[in-house]
């Protein structure tokens, strides 16, 4: 596409009784009244992108506006100008600068983030666009980011995509038949599971997020899976049993669904749960201490740890 | 699905129309959001409001670049254009005026506003939507 400008508006935030972001709204008004194709406001609360860009102060939003190259930019900041003094009562509080930036396809440009992340020693995660040749005994997991949470690129999914391949397993494997993954997400981590465990029949994958499951469903077309069910369920509603249980969810949901994810799994079974901060792995452990369960595995990734139990 | 959040993006967009274009491009794809699944989310979350119609939108980024996002209530002065049949609010609203809205208007629109307002109450939502019509010359009549 063209180069376009991005032109920064600097406004004050309201006083009472209008609403703090008055000004913003009014000028943003004015700005899609007047062409431009888009308006992103930035404030103290978009503080994370600090390290992309240099934070707005605390009293003040910033509006970058899109705008056609073909414009004529002098006239469009003249007339700008003429209607922030208008509308800001303190009109050296609003600060108008431009710049042209480059065309460059947005659409496409996210994607350099995204490249194929072998993950244990056999699970290559990749998306669909890039291009990976298997080594070995490498298997290829087809994740698109999209709005579901997994997709590999966070400890927690990395650490349950690891733990599925651990030397503990590797003579049990071929003993699981039936597999549930609670909190499917992008569901990332019943693909694996059907692509590791070679005699698996049968792979429940549940949530109760409605998009994750489109985005789950749109996965498991682009792998080719045949095994697994995705479903709008929540753990307590199943009655049934699995060889193998996997949840990777936040620590205090997983404390929440213990006796489900308990009685869920077959006695001989597995149970392995991520997302547990590692600071909170004493407390969780001591939620999770049952005589029907053993922890046969620990491991940890940055700031995150995940638990392979036996079912005793 | 520990979801830690990287980033947040505030962007205001036209129902039902939104594109890859700037500003959504750059905004998101800085944060390797994919872009055009999040172009294709809102366009279906705001298919039933009028197209084009600009709804504020806050995007929230995960630590693994999946995202999620809310879409928010149309600006109290695009609501009030839409109201007063109006193009566009005046360039000089001290002086003039392009249009009017009924007191039942205003009052329509600050319940309407209320839930993304910081007001305590409707009285002070319609106190901050009197503002916005004074800003944009639009005159209230009972």
């Amino acid at each position: 596409m063209e180069d376009f400008f991005e032109i920064y508006i600097d406004l004050p935030k309201a006083k009472e009784p209008l609403d703090s972001d008055f000004y913003s709204q009014m000028a943003g008004m004015y700005l899609w009244d007047n062409g431009v194709s888009g308006v992103e406001e930035r404030d103290q609360e978009t503080f994370m992108n600090w390290g992309i860009y240099e934070a707005p102060k605390a009293d003040e939003i910033r509006l970058i506006a899109s705008l056609d190259i073909s414009n004529n930019i002098d006239s469009f900041l003249e007339d700008l100008k003429a209607y922030i003094s208008e509308l800001v009562d303190d009109y050296y509080a609003a600060k108008i600068t431009y710049k042209v930036s480059d065309g460059k396809s947005w659409q496409d440009e996210w994607k350099k983030h995204f490249k194929p992340i072998k993950i244990g020693s056999q699970v290559i995660v990749k998306p669909e666009w890039e291009e990976y040749t298997p080594i070995n005994d490498e298997i290829i997991v087809l994740i698109n980011p999209d709005m579901a949470f997994g997709t590999g690129h966070h400890e927690t999914t990395a650490l349950a995509i690891e733990t599925l391949q651990s030397d503990i397993l590797v003579n049990f494997k071929s003993e699981v038949k039936d597999f549930i993954d609670i909190g499917t997400g992008s569901g990332i981590l019943a693909i694996t599971a059907e692509k590791l465990f070679e005699n698996i029949n049968r792979i429940d994958a549940i949530d109760i997020d409605h998009k994750a499951l489109k985005i789950a469903g749109e996965h498991l077309l682009l792998n080719q899976t045949t095994k697994i069910n995705i479903r709008f369920e929540t753990a307590p509603e199943i009655d049934d049993c699995y060889d193998f249980v996997v949840a990777n969810i936040i620590s205090s949901v997983l404390i929440e669904l213990k006796s489900d994810i308990l009685r869920l799994c077959k006695k001989g079974g597995w149970i392995l749960l991520s997302g547990v901060q590692k600071k909170e792995i004493s407390v969780f452990k001591e939620h999770f201490l049952s005589n029907e369960i053993l922890l046969v595995d620990e491991k940890d990734r940055g700031d995150w740890s995940s638990l392979l139990y036996k079912r005793l | 699905m520990a979801k830690k959040i990287t980033g947040m993006v505030k962007l205001q967009l036209p129902a039902q129309s939104a594109t890859p274009q700037p500003p959504v491009g750059p905004a998101l794809g800085q944060h390797g959001v994919n872009i055009m699944a999040f172009v294709k989310a809102f366009n279906a979350e705001t298919q039933n409001l009028e197209k084009g119609l600009i709804i504020p939108t806050v995007i929230t980024i995960y630590a693994d670049r999946s995202f999620t996002f809310v879409t928010k209530t149309p600006p109290a002065s695009v609501l009030l254009k839409k109201a007063a049949g109006i193009k566009s609010g005046s360039g000089e609203p001290n002086k003039v005026k392009v249009g009017s809205v009924t007191m039942k208007q205003v009052r329509e629109i600050a319940e309407f506003k209320m839930p993304d307002l910081n007001a305590a109450n409707v009285e002070t939502a319609i106190n901050s939507i009197l503002g916005t019509a004074r800003s944009m010359g639009i005159k209230v009549v009972d």
